[in-house]
């Protein structure tokens, strides 16, 4: 059963429906004949092909926009959505209130409410550490445990979907969804900087200040990379997803690693080592703050991302395609 | 910062710990004598770049490395044996006798020659010998710490001086005179100045945030000096206020206690230096002998000495060695006439430095060393060389931006973990010649007036609580988020601020501003920080640097006002158009040490000669340069991590068919025979001529990973037209057999055809079929009929061919197919999944407990679909608890028990008994009349019935059925040997009341015999 409960529904008028839905069916079914029955040229009968039903193909089972559509009505897209969209409105109306005491990060604070580039600066700066991780998280995590909590993905493999199909369509849905909710914080932020604060360029807290086509691509660049160096959860999650059936699992532990991760870099005594961390380069970005860019860093956390990212992925097709499908 | 994080400062400090451990532990944390690997080189010559691992750049020239002990001078405190020193030197291989210049690489504080290796590398690749070595009292040298003592360290630098002379590979000026240049940062800084002064076989230093006189540095009380026109000249009044955080952390690291004079209570400190400092560590000013040492230590005394060229850098961020001591220094050599090049570089002892100690003048070392030891006498660096005689980095362009976030980010409690960048390009303020110094201007000296009453402020009892401004070895608070520091640097009461008007232009500070006070104490001395802050037009302010000027006054009359020049900090700082200067006296600073006693000073404003005012060296604007870091240092592309990359990907690429092809060999061949023909075919009914059938299950078996066989030989066959019961009890293994039918688990063994192709996991085959398997699974939020179209939708197939409106008739959901299924009752989801499963009118439909959740009218209605959904030629296979529901459904069934099919046929079959055990029961008004009518009957059998009835399982023609019409006499009789019809037509002759006939054993009976429950 659902894992969305069971309340009481009403039911329908039960009873007169019946007779014609069964005649209705046995229409159908004349109509669509008996299966087909091919012989051989020898008159033995032989299987031909692959035995699929007339107009069924494989490569069209599950396409990106039936997966698409799949989640985009989920009431966690559309909470995601919303807040996302609220938080650069939250974030203005905390300056709004808050007093001009030091908070530690006066510049910094002082700076977002400079400009609309600002204010994007400033929320990707504060979303890089774990709001992004974990919306990238959840919405890699949670279609596929989501699928087997609803006890949905075994209709799916059914239909028949094949299983590194099914991987890929919900993968390059939740890639896509990432891309899109990040892309929708920062326009938003944007946006609501600029009627907020006005069309100032970009200041980095360096004192720098930027064209305004040059604060947009840095913050552009500052985005995709973020979520670049956030895939490496992604695919974590991604992975844990094909394992368990229960996406509070596939998402939590995602975020258990960011935090471990976020902790051991603060080991000094693990002094090189620490790079392999997924969280190491995750403020690289920075580098971009000035005015000419420093990517050495972005580079190297660009690639380390991407090279944990590959494997979690790999990880998950590879214990999908094995795994017996009980839910 | 917590105290965790005061300690890694502290390592991060000059390389405070043995090189093995802050190799191991701070690599990132910048500091002027350690490592940086992950601070790109921005080198301006041929120097290779390391790569970001700090290993030698792949493309370095091989350089060979020979590791010796040199015997030098004995410790006083063991005559007789000689302190041995670890010396390693470095040069290209090759050459023959090819000679070249030398270079002696010192390292800093608490450090060794391991800390310069990516340094002598890159200085041996630029075709230098290069000698690099342990000083003694730290790693593995021997002896103890003299701080640059002229008989101990000068002494051993001037040995490695013979050592070079002996080598047949250095080029020789005369014999025994090697060309040899020392290049060091900080206490190696020192070392070169003090060896140019003492051995004129050095032909060159390049000397970077070192001290001029170490006992000024270490308890300043700068004035500035009234004959020096140099942008940062100042004199310091004896005594000054010493810098208590500075002296302990770097004394305490030699392992020298603060109290005490046991063994051991000096670590290796000498026990000269030990005891003059445990000395200052009590009485909190350095007591004579220890200036004394520390004044022999000093560059200061042997500067009229130097006669070779000399590249010096200060840090700007540092409140160890300020600007000031390299102007000294500078003022110095520059007026004898020797050729020096002054840079004034970002960072220093208080963080940010780079890996070579110099800063952006890292690049500058090598071109000054090749042109400085170039020529044949030693004596200049060739006109033509690039390096200018004077460089400023102006703040700012962002390159403490990375670490003041990463502080944002970790604080509280952390360090900056990584160290600020080089930016590619930085302003930076170049002069032809150091301003201030024989041929060449001073800067202009502007007064700014400064407004403010008298003020009271006051110098707590114990000196708590002190304002803070830097953490010796971490650098100004709040790095670019300047707003924290100006905050604690200030505090409310024992500060006195003294502000100007709005500035009317930029101003750009390249100096030691003055200012002159009129001091009031209630004691016989005052001791006072000063700092020039920039309050923008917000209100925030900002101390440039985090330094102060500390100022100790003695001999005064309390009470009586005083007339103090103080100099403050000297800084490059560009104070903004609009902004506003604000002086202020402070009467704590936590790294100085103040007095104990409470006492109360009245600081104003001197007004005797001319208006108050704060005297500012400014720079002209117009020299300022964008200058960029030399070669286009692209980036740095981390190759190891490219290839890593590349391998993974391709073993990702390989890995996918050979899993694929893993997969395939999974299943084993059926080892089961079948038993017997029918519904139990198996693959036996792909042997004849005709369409293989809907369904083929051959030896299908599923075994645990403990042995347990949940299904155990499984083979069955589901025929055109047929529908077949699979029945079994709990734990019988039909759930994980219609799992492997659909290729959702892996059998063990066996396999399953559907239409003569084999299912396994994706088979496109399973297009054919319908499923429901464990109850529904919808999308819960969306409604009956989106989840139909979905479904549909996933199997890519075209939307005619899905038979929505057919199905739904079926659904029988009404209006409810609109609503969201979340709401739905079991019943409803049952339904709309098993619509789902008919979705597109598969060709077979498995069915698992498809009647659980709905109620008789829809079981009715279901079992009317099932027959006609078999009747078109198509096939179902229903799983089912409900034995009458199968019976009346089903044309055949199969029965299993303990994972194996333990009987099976058609309903017929197993009910009738065809195997010579059939029979028909009767229910009769009078058992009696029925028995002797029955004996008559030849070959007849009558057994006695269990007298009950049962439900009306085929008495569609028996009218009366039901307890309520039968009589005392009524019973049942199991008649055996002969056909039923005979049977009711010798009742009804013998007119004996028939309620009820049906065979003998109903579907209930053979489960529950076969399944032997």
């Amino acid at each position: 059963m659902s894992a969305e409960g069971t309340t009481s529904a009403q039911e329908p008028p039960r009873g007169e429906a019946h007779p014609s839905g069964t005649d209705e069916l046995a229409r159908a079914l004349d109509e669509g004949g008996a299966p087909d029955e091919v012989a051989a040229p020898d008159g033995r009968w032989a299987p031909a092909g692959t035995g699929a039903a007339e107009g069924f193909a494989a490569r069209r089972t599950l396409t990106v926009r039936a997966e698409a559509a799949r989640q985009v009505t989920r009431r966690r897209t559309l909470v995601t959505a919303v807040l996302l969209a609220a938080l650069p409105l939250i974030l203005v109306g905390a300056f709004a209130l808050g007093s001009e005491e030091d908070t530690g990060a006066p510049d910094f604070v002082a700076l977002a409410t400079e400009s609309g580039a600002n204010l994007a600066l400033f929320t990707l700066f504060a979303a890089t550490g774990f709001l992004v991780p974990l919306v990238v998280s959840l919405l890699c995590g949670d279609p596929l445990s989501s699928e087997a909590s609803w006890s949905s993905l075994r209709y799916l493999l059914v239909s028949p979907v094949p299983r590194g199909r099914l991987l890929r369509s919900k993968l390059v849905v939740a890639l896509l969804s990432s891309v899109v909710a990040v892309a929708e914080l920062m326009v938003v932020a944007y946006l609501v900087g600029t009627l907020a604060y006005g069309t100032d360029p970009l200041t980095s807290p360096g004192g720098e200040t930027f064209t305004t086509g040059g604060g947009v691509w840095r913050l552009a660049v500052a985005t995709a990379y973020v979520l670049l160096g956030t895939l490496a959860f992604g695919g974590f999650a991604f992975f844990v997803g094909t394992r368990t059936d229960a996406p509070l699992a596939a998402v939590g532990s995602a975020v258990l690693l960011v935090v471990v991760s976020t902790v051991l870099d603060q080991i000094d005594a693990l002094g090189d080592l620490r790079e392999v961390l997924p969280t190491h380069y995750q403020y690289s970005w920075v580098g971009l703050l000035q005015a000419e860019p420093a990517w050495d860093d972005l580079l190297a956390g660009s690639l380390w991302a991407l090279l944990w990212a590959v494997v979690a992925v790999r990880l998950g097709f590879w214990s999908f395609r094995r795994k017996d499908v009980l839910s | 910062m917590g105290r965790r994080a005061a300690g890694a400062a502290l390592a991060a400090l000059v390389g405070l710990v043995p090189a093995s451990a802050a190799a191991a532990s701070t690599p990132s944390l910048p500091s002027p004598s350690l490592p940086s690997p992950s601070l790109p080189s921005p080198s301006g010559s041929s120097t290779p770049s390391p790569s970001a691992s700090g290993e030698p750049a792949e493309d370095a020239p091989e350089v060979d490395v020979e590791t010796s002990t040199v015997p030098v001078g004995a410790e006083p405190s063991a005559p007789d044996d000689d302190v041995a020193l670890d010396v390693a030197v470095y040069r290209t291989p090759g050459g023959g006798t090819d000679r070249r210049p030398a270079v002696l690489l010192a390292h800093g504080f608490l450090s060794t020659r391991e800390d310069r290796d990516a340094q002598a590398r890159d200085l041996a690749a630029d075709g230098f010998v290069v000698l690099t070595w342990t000083a003694r009292g730290f790693g593995d040298s021997g002896g103890l710490v003299h701080l640059d003592a002229p008989d101990f360290e000068v002494a051993d630098a001037s040995a490695l001086v013979d050592v070079l002379a002996g080598r047949d590979d250095v080029l020789l000026d005369a014999t025994g005179d090697p060309r040899v240049g020392l290049v060091g940062a900080s206490y190696g800084g020192a070392l070169g100045l003090l060896l140019a002064g003492t051995d004129d076989r050095v032909d060159a230093v390049a000397a970077s945030v070192t001290w001029h006189d170490l006992a000024d540095a270490l308890a300043p009380s700068p004035v500035l000096d009234p004959d020096a026109r140099t942008p940062a000249a100042v004199t310091d009044r004896d005594p000054g206020v010493l810098k208590r955080a500075w002296l302990t952390q770097l004394v305490a690291a030699t392992g020298a206690l603060p109290v005490g004079s046991g063994p051991g209570s000096c670590g290796r400190l000498a026990p000269d230096l030990c005891a003059g400092y445990q000395d200052a560590t009590e009485s909190g000013r350095l007591g004579d002998d220890l200036t004394s040492l520390l004044r022999a230590s000093s560059p200061a005394t042997v500067l009229d000495a130097v006669d070779v060229p000399v590249l010096l850098a200060q840090g700007q961020q540092d409140s160890l060695f300020p600007l000031t001591e390299a102007d000294a220094t500078a003022r110095a050599l520059l007026d004898q006439g020797v050729d020096v090049r002054v840079r004034w570089v970002e960072g220093g002892h208080d963080g940010g430095l780079s890996r070579d100690g110099f800063g952006s003048a890292d690049g500058d070392v090598p071109p000054f060393l090749a042109g400085a030891l170039s020529s044949a006498d030693g004596s200049g660096v060739p006109p033509t060389t690039d390096v200018p005689a004077f460089a400023a980095d102006l703040p700012g362009g962002g390159q403490d931006l990375e670490a003041a976030l990463e502080e944002v980010q970790q604080s509280p409690g952390a360090p900056p973990v990584a160290g600020p960048e080089q930016p590619e390009e930085r302003d930076v303020l170049e002069l032809a010649a150091y301003p201030g110094t024989a041929g060449s201007d001073p800067l202009e000296v502007r007064d700014v007036p400064l407004l403010g009453d008298p003020q009271q402020v006051l110098s707590p009892t114990g000196g708590t609580p002190s304002s803070l401004t830097s953490l010796p070895g971490v650098g100004a608070l709040g790095g670019a988020a300047g707003g924290l520091a100006s905050a604690l640097a200030v505090l409310p009461g024992q500060s006195a601020t003294f502000d100007s008007p709005p500035l009317e232009e930029d101003v750009l500070v390249s100096g030691a501003p003055s200012v002159r006070l009129v001091v009031t104490s209630t004691a016989q001395d005052a001791t006072f920080f000063a700092s020039l802050l920039e309050v923008d037009e917000t209100g925030g302010a900002e101390l440039p640097r985090g330094l102060v000027s500390p100022v100790r006054l003695t001999g005064l009359t309390p009470g009586e006002p005083t007339r103090v020049d103080v100099a403050l900090p000297a800084v490059v700082h560009r104070y903004a158009s609009g902004s506003t200067l604000r002086l202020a006296v402070s009467s704590t600073d936590q790294a100085y040490a103040v007095p104990d006693d409470g006492r109360v000073y009245g600081v104003a404003l001197a007004t005797e000669d001319a208006d108050p005012a704060v005297a500012l060296p400014v720079a002209p604007v117009d020299e300022v340069v964008t200058v960029s870091a030399g070669t286009a240092a692209g980036v740095d592309v981390p190759w190891g991590l490219v290839v890593a990359l590349a391998v993974v990907l391709l073993l990702s690429a390989l890995l996918g068919p050979v899993g694929r092809r893993l997969e395939r060999r999974g299943a084993r061949p059926a080892t089961v025979p079948a038993l017997g023909g029918g519904v139990l075919a198996g693959a036996a009914s792909l042997e004849g001529d005709g369409p293989p059938p809907p369904l083929v299950v051959d030896g299908l078996a599923l075994v645990y990973a403990n042995g347990l066989r949940a299904v155990d030989g499984v083979s069955f066959t589901v025929g055109r037209g047929q529908v077949v019961g699979l029945l079994g009890p709990n734990g019988a293994g039909k759930t994980s057999a219609l799992r492997m039918v659909l290729g959702l688990v892996h059998p063990t063994e066996g396999r399953t055809l559907v239409l003569g192709h084999p299912v396994v996991p994706g088979a496109e085959v399973l297009s054919q079929v319908g499923a429901f398997v464990e109850g529904p699974g919808l999308l819960p939020h969306v409604s009956g009929i989106t989840n139909l179209r979905l479904a549909w939708q996933a199997t890519g197939r075209p939307l005619e061919d899905a038979r929505i409106d057919e199905v739904l008739e079926i659904a029988a959901l009404g209006d409810a197919v609109h609503r969201p299924v979340r709401g739905y009752s079991q019943g409803m989801r049952a339904r709309i999944a098993i619509a789902q499963a008919m979705l597109g009118l598969p060709d077979l439909l498995v069915l698992d407990e498809p009647t659980n959740g709905l109620d008789p009218p829809q079981i009715r209605a279901l079992r009317d679909v099932l027959r006609s959904y078999a009747s078109s030629g198509r096939a179902v296979l229903v799983s089912s608890h409900l034995l009458a529901e199968v019976e009346m459904t089903c044309t055949h069934a199969v029965i299993m028990r303990r994972g194996q099919v333990v009987a099976g046929g058609s309903v017929e079959e197993l009910t009738s008994g065809a195997g010579g055990h059939g029979g028909t029961s009767v229910v009769v008004d009078d058992v009696a009349a029925a028995r002797a009518a029955l004996a008559a009957l030849p070959g007849a059998r009558v057994d006695e019935g269990r007298g009950d009835p049962g439900p009306g399982v085929a008495g569609a023609g028996v009218g009366g059925a039901g307890g309520a019409s039968q009589g005392p006499d009524d019973g049942e009789l199991l008649v055996s040997g002969v056909e039923p019809e005979d049977v009711v037509r010798a009742l009804v002759g013998a007119r004996v009341g028939v309620h009820r006939v049906a065979p003998r054993r109903r579907l209930e009976e053979v489960f529950l015999e076969v399944t032997g429950t």
